[in-house]
């Protein structure tokens, strides 16, 4: 085989014109140029060369990568591409490095710029944070070609806007660090560690998280088996990640993470805290995990066969993100209602931060529910989005509109913080049960159809 | 060269596959028919390694394609109807693409590119962007793509769709010469005129079942006498003879009679000692035997028949 990539060199061949290349150079050339001349002390300059990295690699290198696979959809072309015997590793960086290869190419000269004015270490985690949005673009491409085979323009900008919600965090440490950080370093467990040498570790083990979920999706879609390991290796990174920030202390994460809640937890233990974030990441990441996910049936028919059968690869195998971080949020749940002790300056009791707590896991659970349930009464593929707009509905608009009428009410769309266990608990469980019982009819239906088929 | 196993494969609230069994010889062109939605596309998907099933196993060439689909693919073309091709390429980097992407060697690749655009008549549109050629001519290339890596086994979903009569033909002369070199070929399609040209074996699809698997090659019928396959012959008569059906049962090995008149059809085991033996017995007899041929059956009607069968068995 040729000793290139045959993937990263066909982006070569069909992305990097020298038309393409030429213009885009020349225009990122040109705008460095007014800068410098504008400004003799180079901060222009300097700020120049950050936005326009940011423009051609976050928002042109990131529609490229988006729209790597999501293009051979619509050109048909993925079959032909799935039948080739390139490994998911090559395909992978083929297609990660190769279809914005244009925007990397143009970036050249900015990047060019903030090394000699910025620093080395500074680009660099540019550069890293460029292959992050590439990968998290990308990998929500391969996700959503699961869940149904459409291209739209939407789609793109949807997984762009995603990978730019992740970079931004590490955007706005590298931007305005100097107004929010009080000092130069900060302390991750016991490791005291500058902040731009945090930025850039982060940055390089996020990255690397992201380029490992492109090789997991595209491993799937070329049809080697793939156990969910990877994700269950990363909601522990996670936790442990997360964990040493708050053991760290770093004032300014350490005071944003005590007051993330209504609940002001001012003076709670480290413990306390990594244990009630850890809640609270675990729920986002199984919404994260549910709506990029693709729910069939058939995968959950698959999981309940293995889990008959006792052929555990095979349930493992097809065992839901969903449902792993669903366990690990009930996990966290469990030890919050166990272990938290709340300060005294809380504005809560420890009984009704126990109510609040599970009642909060149960609305997840129906919320979870009521996705699956969209899912699979949909016939369109768009149960997603159906689900999207019953939650809008459930959790911001009907709270708006009745959550007034009297605290019982309210209590069917959040969980109360000062309710009594009976009128915190009983309106969700009600709801689950509802949830719950239609589900099993929507699959009892299904299997029906099926066995009738037979 | 292709063994399917109790092969399920299911949507939500259909099964597509009810535990499909088949095998493939190698060597032969075997066409894959049935009709709309009875489930040639998934199978012919699923034996591709592109569609997992629920259930079951495929081997081609002795790789399990579930478990190894890469190396799978190393032996392995597929030509989807939509061909596949990338439009802003051109011929040659199509056939260096797909080379490559099948692990050729940059020396045998350079030879693999030039052999397959000669005998695919591309070679003087080397430089020539996919976008700019015929419909002829792109599933000309896409054929290329999917053969230039030399594959044991070439899947081909609908591949005379949308054609003219000439480029039919071409492609029929094409797919017998990929056989007689060995290749074993599985093409889905609907024109069973245009299958019968080149088939060597039927796989009928109904319902997610296969109804029959069966060779085409002339004469050929289910079943053998002690180990010699069985074919179907027709025996014409110069004048009607009568009780002319019970005169051929008479004869040894002679099996499934039917006719009368002057064209009697029966099936024999495929041994030209026989053959010649049926016939000294037949003129010793006194039958005015004006020819013994095997027989070709219309695989329309050889189709037809078996579907409405098995509807018939399963309502």
């Amino acid at each position: 085989m040729s000793l290139m990539n045959p993937e990263f060199r066909r982006n070569l061949w069909l992305e990097l014109t020298p038309a393409r290349l030429g213009v885009s150079v020349l225009a990122v050339v040109s705008l460095l140029a007014l800068a410098g001349v504008r400004d003799s002390g180079m901060t222009a300059l300097s700020g120049a060369a950050e936005t326009l990295f940011g423009v051609v690699i976050f928002l042109w290198g990131g529609r490229l990568a988006a729209d790597s696979v999501l293009q051979e959809i619509t050109e048909r072309t993925w079959d032909t591409q799935r039948m080739s015997a390139l490994g998911p590793w090559q395909m992978s960086w083929g297609k990660l490095f190769g279809a914005p290869i244009c925007a990397w190419a143009a970036s050249l000269p900015a990047l060019a710029v903030m090394v000699w004015l910025d620093g080395v270490q500074q680009a660099a985690i540019y550069v890293l944070l460029g292959v992050l949005c590439h990968a998290i673009a990308l990998t929500l491409s391969l996700q959503s070609i699961r869940k149904g085979r459409q291209h739209g323009r939407v789609k793109t900008l949807f997984f762009q806007f995603v990978a730019l919600l992740v970079v931004l965090p590490f955007a706005y440490l590298l931007i305005w660090r100097n107004y929010w950080v009080e000092r130069e370093s900060m302390s991750w467990f016991s490791l005291q560690i500058d902040i731009l040498s945090f930025a850039l570790i982060s940055a390089l083990l996020f990255s690397a998280w992201a380029v490992l979920a492109v090789y997991r999706q595209m491993r799937l879609e070329l049809q080697k088996p793939t156990a969910p390991t990877a994700w269950l290796a990363f909601l522990v990174f996670l936790l442990v990640y997360q964990t040493g920030l708050i053991y760290g202390g770093t004032s300014a994460v350490d005071t944003a993470l005590r007051d993330l809640s209504d609940l002001k937890l001012k003076d709670a233990t480290p413990f306390s805290l990594t244990l009630f974030t850890a809640g609270m990441l675990l729920s986002a990441l199984v919404y994260l995990a549910i709506f990029t996910e693709a729910k069939s049936m058939i995968g959950l028919r698959q999981v309940w066969d293995g889990l008959r059968r006792g052929d555990w690869r095979r349930l493992w195998l097809h065992f839901p993100r969903w449902a792993i971080t669903l366990k690990f949020a009930a996990i966290a749940t469990i030890l919050i209602v166990l272990f938290i002790d709340l300060p005294a300056s809380a504005q809560a009791t420890d009984s009704q931060f126990d109510r609040l707590v599970i009642a909060s896991f149960l609305f997840l659970l129906r919320n979870v529910g009521i996705v699956l349930l969209c899912n699979f009464m949909a016939r369109s593929g768009r149960g997603d989005l159906a689900a999207i707009i019953l939650l809008i509905v459930l959790s911001v608009i009907a709270p708006l509109i009745f959550g007034g009428a009297s605290p019982v009410v309210a209590s069917l769309f959040w969980p109360p913080l000062d309710g009594s266990w009976a009128m915190t608990l009983i309106p969700v469980l009600a709801q689950l049960v509802l949830v719950g019982g239609l589900l099993i009819r929507v699959w009892l239906q299904a299997e029906k159809q099926r066995n009738s088929a037979i | 060269m292709i063994i399917v196993e109790n092969l399920v494969f299911d949507y939500p609230t259909k099964r597509a596959l009810h535990g499909v069994s088949l095998v493939v010889r190698e060597g032969s062109i075997t066409a894959l028919v049935g009709p709309n939605g009875a489930g040639k596309t998934t199978l012919m998907r699923c034996i591709a390694a592109l569609d997992p099933p629920y259930s079951g196993r495929i081997a081609v060439a002795g790789i399990d394609v579930f478990e190894e689909p890469r190396q799978a693919h190393e032996v392995m073309g597929y030509l989807s109807d939509f061909f596949g091709l990338y439009d802003q390429l051109t011929v040659r980097q199509c056939l260096v693409h797909a080379a490559d992407s099948h692990g050729l060697s940059a020396a045998r690749r350079e030879e693999r590119v030039q052999q397959t655009a000669i005998a695919l008549g591309l070679e003087d549109r080397l430089n020539a962007k996919a976008e700019t050629l015929s419909r002829g001519l792109r599933q000309r290339l896409a054929i290329a793509q999917a053969i230039v890596h030399e594959p044991r086994v070439l899947l081909l979903d609908e591949p005379a769709a949308g054609l003219d009569p000439e480029a039919r033909q071409d492609l029929s002369t094409l797919l017998r010469g990929l056989a007689a070199r060995g290749m074993t070929l599985l093409v889905s399609s609907h024109i069973l005129a245009e299958l019968e040209d080149y088939s060597t074996d039927m796989v009928i699809v109904d319902n997610g079942r296969i109804v029959e698997n069966r060779s085409l090659e002339p004469g050929a019928v289910q079943g053998a006498t002690q180990g010699v396959p069985r074919v179907a012959m027709l025996l014409e008569l110069a004048a009607d003879v009568p009780e002319i059906a019970a005169t051929v049962q008479a004869i040894a090995d002679v099996a499934d009679v039917d006719g009368s008149g002057r064209e009697i059809r029966f099936t024999l085991p495929d041994d030209a000692n026989r053959r010649a033996a049926l016939l000294r017995q037949l003129i010793g007899a006194g039958v005015p035997v004006a020819g013994l041929s095997r027989e070709r059956s219309s695989l329309q009607d050889s189709y037809i028949k078996r579907v409405n069968e098995a509807r018939q068995v399963r309502p």
